[in-house]
């Protein structure tokens, strides 16, 4: 049977694009160079936990709901006292207010502000963007919607939401709270997929963009989840394909060349793969225009977490919990400090090329055993020592970590570039910067999902809305890939705007024809008044 | 502020006129002599020596060079043979001209690129990821234009030039030190353009100034340059169309067809920049064209009559924009770009930008004519280009008639 769609790669967004596809009745096959599906996202790949796939999703594929993480975030501070970010706002009040009780009585109040922005932006995950470039009429009835419900906001929420874009997380952060501690937990997930600092702006943007997929969850068993469901619906994966060269003949996309020598055809191509591995080193240069070459040379990739699994004989003593039962605390996300002001400084070094001197690390138990770090920040092509640095920095929270240590993988940008294709070492292809999100990712005119080159599609989380294993990127390509004039003005209708113009126009249609009818009727009248008087003698 | 060229101390001991322009960042003569008069029949009757130095000096090499030029380029330098030039266009991806200019093949992996703007990042942007290493030669190498009917008896004493080609170039040696000399120029004529390195350019100067002393030699300027490449029907960037990269908005851009170059334009010769963008063009037929015309003397001395003035012509070339209009309707249909009085031709000639249904040979239209104060029209009728094309321009040989022929 001939392919329909070949994909590349094979994370969640390319096994999500897949199985919509099949689900569609399309022949997919998924080429992987490894010999696992899953990429970063494996097992064995090292992130401790990921964002929830899109329930849009979950509810095509048949997945169950995945459980958010709780707590949120563990703080063990180095003065070996803690607090914890609970899922329960009330339990969370409870637990700052032995901080600052200021920042207590303020967390309700930003809770709910974050929560009504993420209600407002949240469906803009599953929406393919609409940018000024947009030039189909459904897109416009998008943009409409988006015009519509951001009109509904309150005047203050709404101010508030066009503030955020451009602030930095701190000085977001600190129009709430103060304690140091406090605001560097708050602001961590600001810098996820980002080189910034929490003084650079439009680190507030990130902060919310990152909660908007909900929250974080156990890695789990996602990779197999979507791998289940695709191969139900037929989807083939093929392993240990190293794909040497995409085939463009007269700029349309024909299918990929192995290094083998092995061609494999298909319809179209969707490539998984960042925007600089796919147009810079497996399209062949000729086919690609100047213009997009320097646009994807110049997108910003600095890879600048590192990941680390930590493999113990036990679970190590927490110097702030004392005799305390860790396991409550250990569910979650662990934030080994530091607070706003050194988290700064961490980006710092890197800034200038170095490995941070005080780390942030965030962590997560996978199981009791086995640790797994985000370390942020290491710098693409690091030198020095990210072991040792993670393990001293470490030892202030867990003071018998050696002891139980048995081994350590270190994954720096370098080894993650080298061991899955990231270009940059970077996990979420392409920097979560205000430019380079929404209508401008991957790239301005492109994010539709589609390429410069007929049939070729992108799908990765380089595409909108970037993220960590939601999957929606993949599933939005598929629905782009798919879609005709005709589902795309049924889904406009079926929105507030799209159903207002519709009945709008059934109505000035109506009228029209009302008044038309009208006009065709008084002649005939006249002609039957004309009849009438021949027919009849004229007394 | 502007540089001296390499020739400078050669060309400003010349400079009696102390007439000097800027170009391209470079000082150059405008006219060397009271007058650009002689400078002019120099080109045309004997020979006329151009210090061509700020036009820009591109050299590519590597094994991708040609993949390289034939993506930038609109023609197929494939097609060229080693030691061949050739003259072309290149476009951005709408297909709107960048630049024009020649192109010299040394060999597959070898090309040197002559343009008028700065190429250097264009071509450094299109040769990523190819295996090609782009060199700007501006500052290091000198150029000179011979130019004019004695150019070859003048040149043969230097090299052997007699068998050269036109478009054809050979790599040489002056007095010990390595010369390119090629057969092209800007003048429509016989003539050589000779590529140096800076510090042997005063040296070349001399020798070639020596070898032309019999042969009534003469150092041109831009103006007398200006005037006979107008009669070949040579456009000039800035003047009879604009690069993109400068223009403000589309309406001001033109591509190759709209400006004559369509010729340059190889279709067949795999993807180039622009390409597709182009291909609609040729399909569809372009908005406007790049024609010569011929302005009615007599009508533009009656106007000048009626006014008790004698006839007033250029005797340098204008540049600018002068309206053209319908004949009969008066509404505005395209533009003269530049134009000159021809003193061989004895006719008043203009190079202009129309709209293509008014491109036609013998299409009349009317020309703005400022008489003294007043703008009235004058005929200007649509003609063949170049308005003079002499026979030796193309010949090969010592024996060809060195009296100009006229078209």
């Amino acid at each position: 049977m001939d392919i329909d769609t070949l994909i590349l790669g094979s994370d969640p967004n390319a096994l999500a694009c897949a199985a919509s596809l099949a689900n569609q009745g399309q022949k997919v096959v998924i080429l992987e160079s490894r010999d696992h599906a899953g990429g970063v996202y494996a097992r064995e790949g090292g992130l401790p936990w990921r964002t929830p796939l899109r329930p849009r999703m979950r509810r095509e594929l048949g997945l169950l709901d995945e459980p958010p993480l709780d707590p949120v975030a563990f703080c063990p501070l180095s003065d070996k006292t803690h607090f914890t970010l609970w899922q329960d706002v009330e339990k969370t009040r409870q637990e700052l207010a032995r901080l600052s009780q200021s920042d207590a009585q303020r967390y309700a109040g930003f809770k709910s502000f974050m929560d009504r922005m993420i209600a407002f932006a949240e469906p803009l995950l599953d929406q393919t963007p609409v940018g000024p470039d947009a030039a189909h009429w459904a897109s416009l009835v998008d943009a409409a919607n988006i015009g519509l419900r951001f009109k509904s906001l309150s005047h203050s929420d709404a101010l508030g939401l066009m503030r955020l874009g451009p602030m930095a997380v701190q000085d977001f952060l600190e129009e709430s709270f103060e304690h140091p501690a406090i605001l560097g937990a708050m602001a961590l997930p600001a810098f996820e997929g980002r080189f910034a600092g929490p003084r650079s702006p439009g680190t507030a943007a990130t902060l919310l963009y990152h909660q908007l997929a909900g929250p974080r969850v156990a890695l789990g068993g996602v990779v197999e989840d979507l791998v289940a469901a695709g191969t139900r619906r037929g989807v083939e994966l093929r392993f240990g394909q190293q794909v040497e060269s995409i085939l463009v003949e007269v700029g349309r996309c024909t299918g990929v060349r192995l290094q083998d020598g092995t061609v494999v055809r298909a319809t179209r191509v969707v490539s998984a793969l960042d925007p600089k591995r796919t147009f810079l080193e497996l399209i062949p240069p000729l086919e690609l225009g100047p213009e997009l070459v320097r646009n994807v040379t110049n997108l910003k990739m600095r890879g600048a977490t590192a990941l680390v699994r930590l493999k113990l004989s036990r679970t190590p003593r927490f110097a702030c919990l004392g005799e305390q039962d860790p396991a409550p605390y250990l569910r979650g996300r662990i934030h080994f400090g530091p607070d706003i002001e050194a988290m700064e400084r961490a980006y710092d070094d890197v800034k200038y090329g170095k490995l941070s001197e005080r780390p942030v690390l965030e962590g997560r138990f996978s199981e009791p055993t086995q640790l797994d770090l985000r370390v942020k920040f290491v710098p693409f092509g690091c030198s020095e020592d990210v072991r040792e640095r993670v393990l001293s920095t470490l030892e202030a929270y867990l003071p018998d970590l050696r002891e139980c240590l048995q081994e350590a993988l270190v994954k720096t940008p370098s080894d993650l570039e080298a061991e899955y294709g990231l270009s940059g070492g970077h996990l979420h292809q392409g920097e979560h910067n205000l430019h380079q999100l929404h209508f401008c990712r991957p790239l301005p005119g492109y994010a539709d999902y589609s390429s410069p080159v007929e049939r070729l599609f992108l799908c990765g989380s380089a595409c909108h809305p970037g993220g960590v294993g939601t999957g929606a990127a993949g599933a939005n390509a598929a629905r782009e890939i798919l879609s005709t004039n005709l589902e795309r003005a049924k889904s406009a209708v079926s929105t507030p705007v799209g159903a207002g113009l519709a009945v709008g126009t059934g109505v000035a249609l109506a009228g029209v024809g009302a008044l038309v009818a009208s006009l065709v009727k008084k002649p005939k009248k006249g002609k039957e008044a004309k009849d009438n008087g021949h027919s009849k003698p004229v007394s | 502020m502007a540089i001296p060229s390499p020739f400078h101390e050669k060309t400003s001991a010349l400079c009696t006129s102390l007439k000097w322009k800027e170009w391209a960042g470079y000082y150059a003569v405008e006219r060397y002599q009271f007058n650009h008069d002689q400078e002019y029949f120099a080109f045309r009757e004997s020979a006329g020596l151009l210090d061509v130095s700020p036009l820009f000096k591109y050299e590519i090499r590597g094994k991708d060079a040609l993949k390289l030029m034939n993506r930038v380029l609109c023609r197929d330098v494939g097609r060229m043979k080693d030691n061949q030039v050739a003259y072309s266009c290149w476009t951005d991806e709408r297909g709107k001209v960048l630049d024009d200019g020649t192109v010299a093949r040394f060999s597959p992996e070898r090309f040197r690129l002559f343009s008028a703007h700065p190429s250097y990042y264009w071509l450094l942007q299109n040769a990523q990821r190819l295996d090609v290493e782009v060199q700007d030669i501006t500052v290091q190498t000198g150029a000179l234009a011979l130019q004019g009917p004695r150019s070859r008896a003048i040149l043969s004493q230097l090299a052997d030039v007699d068998k050269l080609r036109y478009f054809h170039q050979i790599q040489t040696k002056v007095d010990g030190f390595y010369v390119v000399i090629s057969r092209t120029g800007y003048t429509g004529d016989l003539g050589y353009e000779l590529w140096v390195e800076a510090e042997h350019a005063n040296k070349l100067y001399d020798a070639v100034w020596a070898a032309g002393k019999d042969y009534n030699i003469l150092p041109a300027g831009i103006l007398a340059l200006d005037m006979v490449r107008v009669e070949a029907g040579f456009i000039m960037v800035d003047v009879d169309f604009r690069s993109c990269t400068y223009c403000v908005t589309d309406d001001q851009m033109s591509t190759p067809y709209e400006i004559g170059l369509g010729w340059t334009v190889h279709m067949d010769k795999g993807p180039f920049i622009g390409k597709a963008a182009l291909e609609k063009e040729k399909r569809q037929g372009s908005a406007w064209s790049l024609v010569g015309l011929d302005i009615s003397l007599e009508e533009l001395e009656k106007l000048f009559d009626a006014r008790a003035l004698p006839l007033d012509l250029p005797c340098a070339t204008w540049r600018g924009v002068v309206p053209l209009f319908d004949s009969l309707t008066n509404r505005q249909v395209g533009y003269a770009t530049s134009g000159v009085w021809s003193p061989l031709l004895k006719r008043y000639i203009a190079l202009a930008t129309v709209q293509s249904r008014y491109a036609k040979l013998g299409t009349v239209m009317k020309m703005e004519a400022l008489i003294d104060t007043d703008r009235r029209h004058v005929s200007a009728r649509v003609v063949q280009k170049p308005f003079l094309d002499p026979a030796r321009k193309k010949s090969v040989g010592s024996d060809v008639a060195l009296v100009p022929a006229l078209v």
